[in-house]
């Protein structure tokens, strides 16, 4: 669906991204994790062709969903009429498009402006007209950043089934760890511009951590890990004997992407 | 290419604008009427003074309406969202455009009505209805390109609105609309002055058609598209249409 071979993205005379080598497949669903300023967003722009590059970026579709970071409609006329406008089709004679809106619970959002709505409301909006165009693929950048937890559980479990049932190729950018372990097939790290790390959580969990791994007192930089299941209860019963709050996990992205970022942050 | 609800979305998005509306609708008829209340006795003055602020129409329109609106929307991120919904810059261009040129006809019905009844004067004749007709539209494309293309460059409300407002007073001053600043003959190179001057004695003559000012317009509007055409494209470059 998308592969980039030998990408390079320079403002000015510094390099800000390299990305050697990425195939994405049809279908699967990556999450992008990195610091702010580390070349995500800068990823997301050079496959829309929204800045320039060298290298080759291949997209195998015409059908591009974009959702960006921050919302704007315009201000003078009801979010039934912008939605109407833009899709050039009228809600009441159009089933995909009702479907949606009761899909996203939006509609007793249509008689508002634009303005008046929450932000969680106005990434609901933006889905609902990206989604109406079917795109077989989408990119999400920071679709979560500034909604409550109660908006951002419900988002994304709305999309969840939405992408389960369309087999859209998702390509999401975040700083959420919740949102990778909720939505990805694949986890991509971008550190300073360099891809740190490709693959599906689980295997990147196996590398980096090993079997599994206790966190102690809800603090991922207190973890320890397990290279082999035996080892487990043992590591267990230290911990009871320490009395230290704790909890197991064999997938947490949150501790995967703490330790490949181990060495890498400045300061 | 022309979409029907995207159409009726760009007439209601200007609906909604306040500045369009008192400047597209308000500003001829109120400024018409307050000037004209001294020459109501001198035909020649009023029918000088109708076309004169006829031809502000399109100018309030497009470089204080329109030029508010459009650099708010290119500002605050709207043109590139309508392009990622798969409205190319073109097609954003011309259905807008088509939206302002019906405002302003229909604020150029409404004013026309307005004066002329107000003052008991009789309508034009049909065939030069048709040629203000023309002019309007000629004058729509023009001040639309113009403001299109500097928005485009200058991307920022601020500073399109401080051009564009700029450009409106002076346009108004130099053709001796506002004020009475002797600017020697730079005006009467201007297209609104020529119309007022070769219109003002003709209103209600059947046989007159004045051909340089909508080939100038013309030539204006070949070279301005030229210009839209480079900037637009340039700045598609690396976009994907879809």
């Amino acid at each position: 669906m998308l592969a980039i071979k030998n990408l390079s993205v320079s403002y000015g005379h510094k390099v800000v991204l390299t990305v050697p080598k990425l195939n994405i497949n049809k279908g699967e669903i990556i999450g992008i994790m990195g610091q702010s300023g580390s070349g995500k967003s800068t990823l997301v722009n050079s496959c829309l062709g929204l800045v320039a590059y060298k290298g080759k970026i291949a997209v195998n579709t015409h059908d591009i969903g974009v959702l960006m970071q921050e919302q704007h409609y315009v201000d003078t006329m009801t979010n039934q009429k912008v939605i109407e406008g833009l899709l050039n089709t009228r809600i009441k004679s159009d089933r995909k498009l009702f479907d949606l809106i009761n899909f996203f619970d939006f509609n007793s959002q249509l008689s508002l402006h634009f303005k008046n709505l929450s932000g969680g409301q106005k990434q609901r909006m933006s889905l609902i007209m990206l989604l109406y165009q079917e795109p077989t693929l989408l990119f999400l950048d920071e679709m979560t950043t500034g909604l409550d937890f109660e908006s951002r559980r419900a988002l994304i479990k709305k999309l969840k089934v939405y992408f389960k049932e369309h087999q859209t190729t998702v390509i999401m950018v975040t700083h959420y760890a919740q949102e990778i372990e909720a939505l990805a097939d694949k986890l991509l790290i971008i550190h300073d511009g360099q891809v740190k790390a490709f693959d599906q959580p689980k295997k990147l969990f196996q590398q980096y951590i090993g079997y599994s791994a206790f966190i102690i007192d809800n603090d991922v930089t207190k973890t320890v890990k397990v290279q082999k299941l035996e080892d487990e209860y043992k590591t267990v019963h230290q911990l009871l004997d320490d009395s230290d709050d704790f909890s197991r996990t064999r997938s947490s992205i949150e501790l995967v992407y703490t330790e490949i970022m181990k060495g890498n942050v400045h300061g | 290419m022309v979409r029907k609800r995207k159409l009726i979305f760009e007439l209601q998005n200007l609906l909604g604008n306040m500045i369009t509306l008192i400047f597209g609708f308000a500003f001829a008829p109120m400024m018409a009427l307050v000037f004209g209340s001294s020459y109501s006795h001198i035909p020649q003055a009023l029918n000088q003074l109708y076309l004169s602020f006829f031809c502000t129409i399109p100018l309030s329109m497009v470089f204080v309406g329109f030029g508010s609106l459009f650099s708010q929307e290119m500002e605050q991120g709207f043109t590139l969202r309508a392009e990622l919904l798969g409205y190319s810059r073109v097609s954003q261009a011309v259905h807008k455009f088509i939206s302002l040129t019906v405002f302003v006809l229909l604020s150029s019905v409404l004013y026309s009505w307005i004066f002329l009844s107000h003052f008991d004067l009789s309508w034009p004749s049909w065939s030069i209805i048709i040629q203000m007709a023309v002019f309007q539209v000629l004058n729509t494309a023009v001040y639309f390109m113009i403001v299109f293309i500097l928005t485009i460059i200058l991307k920022k409300f601020s500073r399109v609105y401080g051009i564009s407002m700029i450009s409106y007073f002076g346009i108004m001053i130099v053709c001796n609309i506002m004020g009475n600043l002797n600017i020697g003959k730079l005006g009467d190179y201007l297209p609104i002055k020529l119309f007022v001057t070769n219109y003002t004695n003709h209103l209600s003559d059947t046989g007159y058609i004045s051909g340089k000012i909508g080939l100038y317009l013309i030539i204006l509007l070949i070279i301005l598209g030229v210009v839209m055409k480079v900037v637009v494209g340039n700045k598609n470059e690396h976009k994907h249409q879809y």
